[in-house]
């Protein structure tokens, strides 16, 4: 239906005053909602009152498995090099020997991490935080669960090396999660 | 083995009329037996063969100098009417030395054209296979428009030669790049333009 | 000083723009070579490769589960079903069958990243024409999809989540709820936003008639997903070649008809996003109510080594991503090819631009929604 230029005017003028109106309207209900002045449909609390979260001084919590930083524990290794293998990004260096003679044959692991044999002695076990990738495949296949992700996630440094944690030596200079 | 840099005046694309696209109608799907018979028949020349027994897809190989023809057949026969060209890939078989533990195969690239018909609802996949040394086949830029960048990619990344190809040029590494990465003996460069690559 | 009094031609010559890899319409480290004349652009040129990590040589050099996490950072944006097509091509070539309840979650996360993706597509193409509220509108309503995922599988972008033979964690029944009140939460929100953008005169004025896409070079270049459906089809992977138990759900596939313009220009392809979000709700809900008891893990060994070639698409929120994996009986893969729809968007742009003032350069680039992750790989 062909307008006149008048008629197409005008309906150009009433489409854009409606237009701005509906967007602008849902801004004002918005603002409302956010303000607590109206509850949303239904009475549901999800995203009632404002969504920003003054990080940091309130910080959220995340759920336990949220896979942040990694953490292992010492005495629940047995050397299985599991996790090395397994890494996309070869991001777990580990040395360790065979036990010498002086050094207790029958040790096992506490009893959280599952009483297993410990029959090599670990060296050394560094990860390089700046190449995990964050997947968990490490701490699938631990046997004794000693690697575990924790939720700590501001670790930041100033230089790339010190991004590499040793986990087996760990001092007031290069202190791990609380 | 250096790659030539070749700087044909751009094409447009005005040029080519694309065919117009069939969508909606009863599926009547094509196997590959069907497709290598009728190939075999209708374009001499193409010594088309089917391949199929391995878990996953069957597939047809022909000869590289039949390639055109074999794909405007199929793209054209109201029975085939395969009009999306999926994907162009190529793979590179070597058997690096004694300690690459894949089995051994002949020393070869594979050319992989992958064809979907939309109004027969089935998918074709064509293989054509080529020396390592020289590498050289013929565009399907004209057939379809979706060849222009994957056939750039398979050039970029492993050194394939295109005739008639309107922009060979690299694509995803810097134009300076030497190499061709996917190939298997493929070295990763100590230094690029003077800066050591770092780790 | 002299006023200059001769009378000068204007000139006329063509300009070369350079809308480089750093710019904050392009959606990532894309760099464009405009050519125009005055302001209409006469050609232009992508050039891509800034983000390019070469998928393909590492996934050469994994084991199978390993690869996951690789293609998971292809599309960062839409990472399950990334891992959702390699996880079917893999599962193809050892013959493997899924358990159902394992086949139901997967459909549940998809559609969920779907909505996620498409949330941040609408809401980067509002924030590109001018408003902001829209983008903060749907990045509030993606954090609470990110929770959902953070609370299933530990991360908020990056899963490794499908593997090959399975997922890697069960789906608790408070989770299946969390996901229904999600989508019970969101259609209101969903219907504002269209409020906001859908009909909106400058919206529509700066959409309508630009990057007009012709079905048939859109078939022609290799188009999928909703940059197809935009152009006047209903072609959907999901209905063609159902997978993973989609044929148990109701739901129509949205195409675009042209309503504000012509079939198949930005408009179109925005508002079969917008549709689409309606019906991956539809989706959810459907396999939230129908999820059966069982394993969320199917049998596969611990290396899996299998033979053959196969090649599998999935429809991704971008289009069909697809994997050509080719095996030999290793414990990594001989090539894996990932085809990307982005890809594929980002040749187009060239015949699309042509003939458009510059702005709607930026219009083109926010409706057919590339990833540059995707596109370089």
């Amino acid at each position: 239906m062909e307008k006149s230029p008048l008629n197409e005017y005008f309906g150009n003028i009433y489409d854009a005053v409606v237009s701005t109106y509906k967007g602008m309207r849902v801004t004002f209900r918005t603002f409302l909602k956010v303000n607590g002045v109206r509850k949303i449909l239904g009475g549901y609390d999800y995203g009632a009152g404002p969504v920003t979260i003054n990080y940091p001084e309130i910080k959220d919590e995340l759920p336990a498995i949220s896979r942040n930083r990694l953490f292992m524990h010492a005495e629940g290794c047995i050397s299985c090099n599991q996790c090395a293998v397994i890494c996309p990004v070869e991001c777990i260096t580990i040395e360790s020997r065979k036990k010498t003679t002086d050094e207790n044959p029958e040790e096992r692991t506490p009893a959280i991490f599952g009483n297993k044999p410990v029959k090599l002695k670990l060296l050394r076990f560094d990860i390089d935080e700046g190449l995990c990738c964050f997947c968990g495949l490490c701490t699938e296949v631990c046997p004794t669960e000693c690697l575990v992700h924790t939720t700590e996630y501001e670790y930041s440094k100033f230089d790339r090396d010190q991004l590499v944690y040793d986990y087996l030596n760990f001092s007031d200079e290069n202190p791990l999660p609380k | 083995m250096q790659s030539p840099d070749v700087l044909i005046p751009k094409k447009t694309y005005t040029d080519n009329a694309v065919p117009k696209a069939q969508m909606t109608g009863t599926p009547a799907p094509r196997n590959v037996e069907e497709a290598t018979l009728a190939l075999s028949t209708k374009i001499s020349g193409s010594k088309a063969r089917s391949v199929s027994g391995h878990p996953g897809d069957p597939y047809v190989v022909v000869t590289a100098e039949s390639l055109f023809e074999c794909l405007k057949f199929l793209r054209d026969d109201s029975q085939y009417l395969c009009q999306n060209l999926t994907v162009i890939a190529a793979t590179d078989f070597l058997k690096k030395d004694a300690t690459d533990t894949q089995p051994a195969s002949e020393a070869r690239i594979e050319m992989v054209y992958i064809l979907y018909s939309y109004r027969h609802r089935f998918q074709l996949t064509v293989k054509v296979i080529l020396p390592r040394d020289n590498p050289t086949i013929a565009s399907v830029c004209e057939l379809y428009r979706a060849a222009n960048w994957y056939e750039r990619e398979c050039f970029d990344m492993l050194g394939v030669i295109f005739d008639g190809h309107p922009n060979h040029k690299r694509i995803l590494t810097s134009p300076d790049w030497v190499g061709h990465p996917l190939r298997r003996d493929y070295v990763f460069p100590e230094e690029y333009n003077g800066m050591k690559v770092p780790l | 000083m002299q006023e200059q009094t001769e009378n000068r031609d204007l000139r006329t010559e063509e300009l070369t723009i350079n809308m480089g890899p750093q710019h904050p319409s392009t959606h990532g480290v894309l760099r464009l070579e405009l050519i125009t004349d005055g302001e209409i652009i006469k050609a232009s040129y992508p050039d891509i490769g800034y983000l390019h990590r070469c998928f393909e040589k590492h996934a050469e050099a994994r084991d199978y589960i390993g690869v996951v996490p690789f293609c998971d950072r292809m599309d960062y944006v839409a990472a399950m079903n990334m891992e959702f097509g390699y996880a079917l091509a893999v599962e193809k070539l050892l013959n493997i069958e899924v358990p159902e309840r394992c086949q139901a979650i997967r459909v549940i996360v998809a559609e969920m990243q779907r909505i996620a993706s498409h949330l941040l597509a609408v809401g980067t193409y509002g924030l590109d024409m001018g408003g902001f509220t829209p983008f903060i509108y749907a990045f509030r309503d993606r954090e609470k999809i990110l929770r959902f995922f953070e609370e299933l599988c530990g991360a908020r972008l990056l899963y490794n989540y499908i593997r090959p033979g399975g997922v890697s964690r069960d789906i608790s029944p408070g989770l299946i709820e969390k996901a229904k009140d999600f989508c019970r939460y969101f259609k209101p929100q969903l219907d504002e936003m269209d409020d906001l953008l859908t009909n909106n005169s400058i919206f529509v004025n700066r959409t309508a008639n630009v990057g007009v896409i012709p079905l048939d070079s859109a078939v022609s270049y290799g188009f999928s997903g909703p940059n197809l459906r935009g152009s006047g089809t209903d072609y959907d992977l999901r209905k063609a070649h159902p997978y993973s138990g989609y044929e148990k759900y109701q739901f129509t596939v949205p195409q675009g008809e042209g309503l504000k313009g012509t079939v198949g220009d930005c408009w179109d392809r925005y508002y079969c996003r917008i549709l689409e979000m309606y019906e991956s709700m539809k989706i959810i809900e459907q396999a939230c109510d129908q999820i059966p008891a069982g394993d969320y893990t199917g049998k596969i060994a611990k290396t899996p080594k299998p033979t053959g070639e196969v090649y599998i698409a999935t429809e991704c929120p971008r289009g069909a991503l697809g994997y050509y994996l080719v095996a030999q009986g290793e414990k990594k893969p001989y090539r894996l090819k990932a085809k990307s729809p982005c890809f594929i968007s980002t040749s187009c742009l060239d015949e699309m631009c042509r003939g458009m003032m510059l702005a709607d350069v930026v219009s083109i680039l926010g409706s057919i929604d590339i990833v540059l992750g995707e596109v370089d790989r």
